[in-house]
């Protein structure tokens, strides 16, 4: 039997959970590591310079020595995820343009996928090294919108240990056609390896009130096709969409904060979300890749983590919130 | 006679000219005998090419009586109306990117038809067609999501002391009263009525509307998140009567519809191949309980739902509707089996697929979810009954006309 020393370093870190499904391949090794990618920042700065012995992690409440702490050294994998969907119509040809200058901005030691939100979940262009050409003349647009269905799809991609992933969502923010429920993309996002972050691009209101009452300032408005118990009835004013806006948006953060990533916005599409993706790109790129051999806990299961910076707990660190076995 | 050169050509670009415009503003009488005599390609071609759809239903006005009466007997002559409904018909399909010019077309077809094929069966010949032209109607109105065409503000919803105003329409009334005992248009009826409730993306009149009240009116103060807030705030502000169709009491009204519709007999003779409709509405009332967060009262629906068809798009709908029921009472290992057998049912269609993922992900089942989310990703041109679901009957549409075609040979 001939291994690699590649083979037995993805047998050492990949973290999969064995399994008779034909689907899975199975992976034992006595020893297994777990890597999460960690960003720093102090205030709006973001910290660089820290080692491993910089960070304590601890797995279900059990302190692990952290054995690497990289920073910058590993590739970055990035999905950028686009709303094509009809609420985000009148933007579309500016989303396209911000696409071209995202896709620049990508190193070419770095790769980039592409994903849209519309009725479906498209894959417009696989995960390729980046530098080579955008095309996006193919993006459907126009349609209804599968935001849950889009960002599980971005999220549930191949563990690639030699590199990291980031997924970049830019989108108006409300579902209306996902399969899925949105606490069923809360739970892959808890066990996702992938970073998610979510730009808010907000367009003027694109919501469409099905039913004018005689008042006539309000309206019925589903807040989710699919969802209907959360329908409101909203007053017609541009300040109170704001709220009906919210209700999307509190699910939306709450996902990308358990992957280790945020929601940013509302800001307006243009120089508003190349600029972010820029910062949050920047930032992913100086975060810090951890390794531990979990100790002193239990092998399957969900594993809630904390990370901190002891020696400055001032310090906001994110990470993601868990992983499972 | 001399010619120049120069005038030859000149003679040859204005012969090009005159042809090349010809064929790019085709009048009602050339797309009426191209129908009639079944050159369908060439007419599809050539109604794509309209620029003006309230120039050609103008000119199908002055056409259409003139061909119709031209026509040997009463029988031909009740043919060719249905052949004149059917180009406007297809000729608004065509145009569905322009559907609210193209809409117009549909009731000019249907109002062509009126004077003799309403009130009571039996109709004049062709009445098979004439089914089949209202049933691809209703159809092609469902494809372009205008339920409000359709049936305009549906009861259920209709709160409004004066329905008549100015945005309602209602299309489904003329084929009812056409065909009353056609369960097909009751069917539609209860579909349009899920769809209002579900809300369009369509600029329809009634968000055109809105954007003009967004405008004019001042803020106002309350916004309710739920029925019960809504249910409150009616008992407190009886002005706000409306509020009292807040979700939960409309969707119980729709199960109703749906519950209550029963198969009446076929006054038509059914064409081989027609979709099933009991299924189907044991498939939409099941999903108006998961709505209503009532899983248990779905399953059963769901359960006939699948025993009662072999037709892969209901099957597909009724495992997949299980799958979100299990899943609603955590019941994982028996919404995983509902979801694969949606997929038996309609294989790679990215719902179910997707769906499954993230159970099987969330399960901790990494390599089948990455697999299937791959190939999700990559089939999104397959068939997805649950990404066609709100187009209603309009998946019946190629059948349909393809049908009425047939009939009308």
């Amino acid at each position: 039997l001939t291994v690699s020393k590649h083979s037995l370093v993805a047998l050492a870190l990949t973290c999969t959970t064995a399994s008779s499904s034909a689907w899975q391949t199975t992976f034992r090794s006595g020893v297994e590591v777990v890597t999460v990618t960690v960003s720093v920042r102090d205030g709006n700065k973001v910290v660089t310079g820290l080692d491993a012995a910089d960070f304590q992690v601890t797995d279900n409440g059990v302190v692990q020595t952290v054995s690497r702490a990289d920073v910058d050294t590993v590739p970055v994998d990035v999905t950028l995820v686009l709303d094509t969907s009809g609420s985000t119509a009148a933007i579309i040809e500016q989303f396209r343009r911000d696409t071209q200058q995202i896709a620049a901005l990508v190193r070419p030691v770095d790769r980039l996928r592409l994903l849209a939100i519309d009725t479906f979940a498209h894959e417009l262009m696989p995960m390729q090294p980046a530098g080579g050409p955008v095309i996006l003349g193919g993006a459907p647009s126009g349609g209804l919108t599968a935001l849950y269905d889009t960002l599980a799809a971005s999220l549930m991609s191949p563990l690639n240990i030699d590199r990291r992933h980031l997924v970049v969502a830019m989108t108006d923010g409300i579902d209306t056609y996902s399969a899925i429920r949105p606490e069923a993309l809360r739970l892959v996002a808890a066990r996702a390896d992938a970073v998610l972050h979510i730009v808010h691009a907000r367009s003027r209101f694109m919501g469409t009130p099905m039913y004018l009452p005689p008042d006539r300032r309000y309206a019925l408005i589903p807040h989710n096709q699919r969802h209907f118990e959360r329908v409101i009835w909203a007053p017609l004013d541009p300040s109170m969409r704001a709220a009906y806006l919210d209700l999307d948006e509190n699910w939306l953060r709450l996902v990308a904060e358990s992957t280790g990533g945020q929601l940013h916005g509302p800001t307006l599409v243009g120089t508003g979300t190349v600029g972010a993706f820029t910062r949050v790109f920047n930032e992913f790129r100086q975060s810090y890749v951890l390794r531990f051999t979990p100790e002193g806990v239990d092998r399957s299961g969900w594993h809630e983590l904390k990370v901190t910076v002891p020696k400055s707990p001032r310090m906001t660190v994110r990470a993601r919130s868990g992983y499972s076995r | 006679m001399r010619v120049t050169l120069p005038a030859l050509i000149l003679l040859a670009a204005a012969v090009l000219t005159s042809k090349v415009s010809g064929q790019s503003t085709p009048d009602a009488a050339q797309l009426l005998a191209q129908y009639d005599a079944g050159d369908y390609e060439a007419f599809t071609k050539e109604s794509s090419a309209l620029p003006d759809l309230g120039d050609f239903r103008r000119d199908l006005d002055r056409s259409a009586p003139r061909w119709i009466r031209a026509a040997g007997d009463a029988r031909a002559r009740d043919r060719r109306r249905v052949v004149a409904a059917s180009v406007a018909l297809e000729v608004a399909n065509t145009n569905r990117d322009r559907w609210h010019e193209a809409r117009h077309l549909v009731e000019w077809g249907c109002a062509l038809q009126r004077t003799v094929f309403s009130g009571a069966p039996p109709h004049p010949a062709p009445a098979a067609a004439y089914r089949l032209w209202q049933l691809a109607s209703i159809a092609l109105i469902e494809r372009a999501f205008d339920h409000v065409f359709l049936v305009g503000v549906p009861p259920t919803l209709n709160r409004d002391p004066d329905p008549g105003r100015g945005r309602t329409r209602n299309h489904l009334a003329h084929a009812i009263a056409a065909l009353p005992d056609e369960p097909r248009l009751f069917l539609a009826f209860a579909t349009a009525a899920e769809f209002a409730s579900w809300g369009s993306d369509s600029p329809d009149p009634v968000w055109i509307e809105g954007e003009r009240i967004e405008q004019a009116e001042p803020l106002a103060p309350d916004i309710t998140t739920d029925a019960r807030t809504a249910r409150a705030l009616t008992r407190r502000q009886t002005d706000r009567i409306y509020v009292a169709a807040a979700k939960s009491d409309t969707l119980w009204e729709l199960a109703d519809i749906f519950r209550g519709l029963k198969p009446v007999p076929f006054t038509y003779a059914r064409l081989a191949g027609e979709p099933p409709i009991q299924a189907e509405l044991h498939v939409r009332l099941g999903n108006t309980y998961l709505r209503l967060a009532r899983p248990h009262l779905a399953l059963p629906e769901l359960e006939k739902a699948a025993a009662e068809t072999a037709d892969p798009f209901v099957v597909y709908l009724a495992h997949y509707f299980r799958g979100r029921a299990f899943e609603m009472l955590d019941r994982k290992s028996d919404a995983e089996d509902a979801y694969r057998r949606a997929l038996d049912a309609m294989p790679r269609a990215q719902s179910a697929s997707i769906s499954l993922a993230a159970l099987l992900f969330a399960g901790g089942q990494r390599n089948e979810a990455v697999v299937r989310t791959a190939e999700s990703l990559r089939s999104v041109l397959a068939p997805d009954p649950w990404r066609m679901y709100q187009e209603g009957g309009g998946r019946n549409w190629s059948f349909l006309i393809e049908s009425l075609r047939k009939a009308l040979r």
